[in-house]
């Protein structure tokens, strides 16, 4: 069953320059769902939130990259908690390079 | 599963609700609801077992009793009118999880699920974290399903 956490960590993945989704030392972050965990994804519900986490390609342009998945996730307008958003809060964070 | 219909002769439908109709009305059992609300909350990922301490100690009997089930509503309590539905749960964290993104997840899950089976509207879902789990603690379940070590040919 694709989630919305599954949409925007497809579309994270598809911008060029990002290595992968970090979902911390101990894959704490990330979206918690029935059965499995999408890394890299937050929703902080009480926020409005999202925060994505990503590791880039050692010869990525970071804050290009970044602008890049930001526009990305803007277009998708769409939340966690399955509601229609406009424009999501979106804080990405560059956590590592590779 | 003890869900039943009771209909009776006259009825006062003042507010719709799915699960009243003028042909009679649908009763949903505490049972019901806990064992959705229950299996729900195991379901997610990061949650190890539902039930405290106690709970969790009585449970591990009863499992041994040849031909009892899984007690799927370890740990839950319900409360169930005839539209809404609240819901607590006592469950045990998998170490390394964000326990408020957790809850939320629980939370969303049991909703959802309770929602969707039941018809009933949830109120309010509480949730205590009774403790987290470590990858080291071994489960008492976990030597069985180990496969034996064959020494002779």
């Amino acid at each position: 069953m694709s989630e919305p956490a599954d949409d925007l960590a497809a579309a994270v993945l598809a911008v060029p320059g990002v290595a992968r989704l970090n979902g911390g030392a101990l894959g704490e972050i990330g979206t918690y769902l029935p059965g499995r965990r999408v890394p890299g994804i937050r929703w902080r519900e009480a926020e409005e939130l999202l925060d994505v986490h990503v590791v880039l390609r050692h010869d990525a342009d970071v804050r290009g990259v970044a602008e890049q998945i930001h526009r990305v996730v803007a277009q998708m307008s769409i939340d966690l908690s399955g509601t229609p958003r406009t424009t999501p809060l979106i804080t990405v964070h560059v956590d590592d390079l590779e | 599963m003890t869900e039943q219909t009771v209909t009776k002769p006259t009825l006062a439908t003042a507010s719709p609700s799915a699960l009243a109709s003028d042909h009679g009305v649908t009763t949903i059992a505490d049972t019901v609801v806990s064992k959705i609300a229950g299996i729900a909350a195991k379901d997610v990922s990061g949650v190890h077992a539902l039930g405290g301490g106690a709970a969790r100690a009585v449970g591990a009997l009863r499992e041994r009793i040849p031909g009892s089930r899984i007690n799927h509503s370890q740990g839950v309590s319900v409360e169930v009118g005839e539209r809404q539905a609240a819901v607590d749960i006592e469950f045990i964290a998998e170490y390394g999880v964000a326990i408020a993104d957790l809850a939320s997840a629980v939370r969303r899950n049991v909703i959802a699920s309770v929602e969707r089976m039941t018809g009933l509207e949830v109120t309010e879902v509480n949730l205590e974290i009774s403790d987290v789990h470590l990858p080291d603690e071994d489960d008492d379940t976990q030597p069985q399903s180990e496969p034996r070590t064959v020494r002779v040919q």
